[in-house]
């Protein structure tokens, strides 16, 4: 699959991906820092640098790919979408603060009135 | 270490370019779900990193190598990726090690150059020769004689 190509976007292969496996799509000083911000983390060796960069490329295209595998319009791409499949698969836990189920102002109002006791000013 | 909000986001050009690469023919995304994958992704090299890292740790090692990401990945069943991973990486090392190999001829190369010219040339004043590509014709008119006829 890896085809020695030396141009960026490859469109005739198969997955459809810039898939030529060298070619890193991300810039590698912006993972770098984002690396740096965790703490304990010193160091960043090149080729850890690599991987990291290279398998959030991939978690992208996961991302999307199963949205749409699993979405009810597969013409689109939406939050609604994204945002259940993150609820549902176990493995994307790890993103259910930053991909919050959004819920409907009737939802809201009404999860408010059951909990009356915890939520003070708000009616 | 950062401390603008922005320093941990990816480009936005740059995510939307790996998205629309994946996306089928016809398939659209919403901004929204455009700018929650920009976040997850952030997200993702935290996480992974921090695992990477914690496995590194419990090993006694200062730093996260290869193997820690790839457990790391394992834990986190994301298995899949690792292949995929294995293989860029080797196209990695060997283009790094051929573009150390290229970088080693030039720089081979020039001085053989620089040291052929100097033996060339005694004293004509025209040291200059290798690097008058593209000044006045009348300097290559100069190289091309060999006779330091108008060189003073």
């Amino acid at each position: 699959m890896a085809s020695p190509s030396k141009n960026g976007n490859v469109k005739d292969s198969p997955s459809r991906s810039s898939s030529h496996p060298t070619d890193l799509v991300l810039p590698t000083q912006r993972v770098k820092m984002i690396m740096k911000s965790c703490p304990d983390v010193d160091m960043v060796p090149q080729e850890t640098l690599h991987l990291i960069t290279k398998c959030t490329e991939l978690f992208i295209k996961y991302l999307v790919e199963e949205t749409i595998r699993n979405a009810e319009d597969r013409t689109r791409v939406d939050y609604e979408a994204l945002a259940q499949i993150v609820h549902t698969k176990d493995h994307l836990e790890f993103l259910r603060d930053t991909i919050p189920k959004k819920i409907t102002w009737a939802e809201a109002r009404k999860f408010m009135a059951e909990n009356d006791n915890k939520f003070e000013g708000f009616h | 270490m950062a401390e603008r909000p922005e320093d941990l986001n990816l480009p936005n050009a740059v995510i939307t370019r790996i998205i629309k690469d994946s996306l089928p023919e016809g398939v659209a995304i919403a901004k929204e779900a455009r700018s929650a994958i920009a976040k997850a992704a952030s997200v993702f090299v935290l996480f992974t990193t921090s695992s990477a890292n914690n496995l590194a740790q419990k090993n006694k090692k200062k730093t996260v190598n290869a193997q820690d990401v790839f457990n790391a990945l394992k834990e986190m069943e994301f298995e899949k990726f690792i292949e995929p991973l294995q293989e860029s990486l080797e196209v990695h090392k060997k283009t790094q090690q051929s573009k150390k190999e290229q970088k080693e001829a030039k720089a081979k190369a020039k001085k053989a150059q620089e040291s052929e010219t100097t033996e060339a040339v005694e004293g004509s004043g025209a040291d200059n020769i290798e690097e008058t590509s593209t000044e006045d014709a009348v300097e290559t008119d100069k190289e091309n004689d060999l006779r330091p006829e108008t060189v003073d």
